[in-house]
């Protein structure tokens, strides 16, 4: 009579543990007949268990110091989160011949047009990356403080002399929506016309069951040469102590691309994620993002949360303080920009939401200084004044005013 | 010399594993130093297992380290956390294999010597399996490791390799089959 044996690889299964249950029956019914099948599955197991069974070498002692030395130094890096490798479909052989030629061309023309740039997700990333400077995303923001100092990128990475803001309690925030102008000054208190409109709101929320705010701040530029540009953000902020948790940026359009986005995640004294720009609703370009964030820099604050910061402090005549905007992180020069913060009076201003008693700070950087209003009340920042800046879309003076708010 | 090694991390009470997570969330250094402890040795014996180099899975070891605080955002903390790093370690050893792969500078200085009286010759050098399991095709290699020694399904290690399940299962035959030709020469092939 003669025996149907089990193909190898189902004895194989069998020996792994992955064969069904009804295959696992009848497999059994087979090895209480047949020893020859019976004894490859236990070579099998007896292979599996010896390999299993194998020393291998450990790791060199110094090993864990090159590792926290390397984090100290600031170097990151972007692990795999997916296994992104695809699985191929069936591809009959003349078409996937057909493919690659095709993949290859397209391949040869994108590498021959672009930079080197890598763009593998399943490989870990460096935060080294460089690319082709024209594509080397820099945040331009909009409004409030940081664009006040992007002439002086170069120095961006200088330590601040004063110490960092202290005693913030980011419980002394409230929900609201606040709406800002911003205005060409032609004249000493006169606000000739608007040049671009923003709104900020900030709403309680929670990240992971702890209390955060989070802030969503949308700002329209004056038309450029290509057009109006919108630029959006959000934000989420621990309660307690206004540390940023995640943050992502829009900007549409930026230089050749339909829209920049923007993704970071602040984990310890890192800033990791992700950039991408797009053309025609299509991602071209994307890059990642691990910095380190010099602890002695801090602490680190987007420009769109920057009319909030102070309700978390109380000011008083005197008062100082320093932080770093954050930048978009893509670039090492584009990582932060140190401010220094001085109480320098007060007064009463008047802006198109209202009058109210300020504080009148200075706010600084090397030499360039420039002034800023904050509600008493509050904290809330209700003016600023930017002379002179040269930074893009704003030819002469400027102010940023308050022109509504919704409690 | 090397601290001994700890429980793993996954044996401990969730609060402890917990606080142990977010510390190293937070870039503390002591806790990542202590996870290390508790991991390296069998994070290295995978990388080595895979790459079947100690200097490639020291580098693979240095890299799932290096980026573990910030790679931590992503864990969600519902799965163990030592398969969590150990597919990790996987995904970032066959990165590096793939980039070896496709390296046009290695020269024949980078292999091995046989005479290399280095650590991982000497710990499985003299061991016929071992020197079995590494003179197996890579692609055979790799899924025997994966599957045999390491404990994956045939569906994870067709998504980290990017095969199909059924070229898996092919090639896990196909290496137990050579291995055991290795091993024993006159054993009823089939």
């Amino acid at each position: 009579m003669m025996i149907l044996h089990p193909s190898a690889s189902t004895l194989q299964r069998f020996s792994d543990g992955d064969a069904t249950a009804k295959e696992h029956q009848r497999l059994s019914a087979h090895f209480a007949e047949c020893h020859r099948c019976r004894n490859i599955v236990g070579s099998l197991r007896d292979l599996s268990a010896q390999a299993r069974a194998l020393a291998s070498p450990s790791p060199s002692p110094a090993l864990i110091d090159r590792i926290l030395a390397d984090r100290a130094a600031g170097e990151r890096i972007i692990l795999p989160q997916r296994d992104d490798r695809p699985t191929r479909p069936f591809v009959d052989r003349r078409i996937a011949a057909g493919l690659l030629v095709a993949i290859g061309a397209a391949g040869y023309f994108a590498w021959a047009s672009r930079s080197s740039f890598t763009t593998a997700n399943d490989s870990p990333q460096r935060a080294s990356v460089t690319g082709d400077s024209l594509d080397l995303p820099i945040s331009t923001p909009g409004l409030f403080l940081s664009r006040l100092f992007l002439p002086s990128l170069a120095s961006a990475s200088e330590p601040s002399s004063l110490p960092p803001l202290k005693g913030v309690d980011g419980r002394r925030l409230s929900a609201g929506q606040y709406f800002f102008s911003r205005m060409e000054v032609t004249a000493p208190g006169v606000r000739a016309h608007t040049t671009g409109r923003g709104s900020l709101r900030v709403r309680a929320s929670s990240d992971a069951g702890a209390p955060s705010w989070h802030v969503a701040h949308e700002w329209t530029l004056e038309p450029g040469p290509s057009g109006v540009r919108l630029e959006t953000e959000s934000l989420v902020v621990r309660q307690r102590d206004l540390r940023t948790i995640t943050r992502s940026v829009h900007v549409s359009p930026y230089l050749r691309y339909s829209r920049l986005n923007i993704l970071q995640n602040f984990s310890g004294d890192s800033v990791s994620g992700f950039m991408s720009a797009e053309r025609n609703n299509k991602v071209t370009v994307r890059r990642p993002i691990a910095r380190f964030l010099a602890p002695v820099a801090g602490p680190y604050m987007s420009e769109a949360f920057a009319p909030l910061l102070l309700s978390s402090v109380r000011l008083h005549p005197g008062w100082t303080g320093s932080l770093s905007l954050l930048g978009w992180a893509v670039v090492p020069e584009d990582i932060r920009y140190p401010v220094q913060l001085r109480v320098t009076g007060e007064e009463r201003i008047r802006v198109p939401a209202g009058e109210f008693d300020c504080w009148r700070l200075e706010i600084s950087r090397g030499a360039l200084v420039h002034n800023y209003w904050v509600r008493k009340s509050d904290g809330l920042g209700i003016r600023t004044r930017i002379d002179r800046t040269r930074s893009a879309g704003a030819k002469g003076n400027h102010e940023i005013v308050l022109i509504r708010e919704v409690k | 010399m090397m601290p001994r090694p700890l429980p793993a991390l996954d044996d401990q009470l969730p609060e402890q594993m917990s606080s142990l997570i977010t510390r190293i969330r937070d870039g503390e250094p002591s806790a990542l130093a202590e996870v290390y402890n508790r991991y390296s040795s069998q994070l290295m014996a995978l990388a080595w297992r895979l790459t079947g180099s100690v200097e490639d899975a020291e580098d693979v070891l240095h890299d799932v380290f290096l980026g573990l605080p910030e790679a931590l955002r992503h864990y969600d903390e519902r799965g163990a956390f030592g398969q969590w790093i150990r597919r990790v370690t996987a995904r970032v050893a066959l990165s590096a294999i793939r980039a070896r792969r496709t390296s046009r500078e290695l020269s024949i200085d980078d292999y091995p010597s046989i005479e290399s009286t280095d650590q991982a010759d000497s710990a499985a050098g003299s061991v016929p399996i071992q020197r079995a399991i590494d003179s197996l095709p890579e692609p055979l290699r790799l899924v025997f490791v994966l599957k045999t020694m390491e404990g994956h399904s045939h569906a994870h290690i067709s998504a980290l390799l990017g095969i199909s399940r059924g070229t898996s299962e092919v090639r896990l035959h196909r290496a137990t089959r050579m291995l055991r030709l290795a091993l024993h020469s006159d054993h009823p092939d089939r």
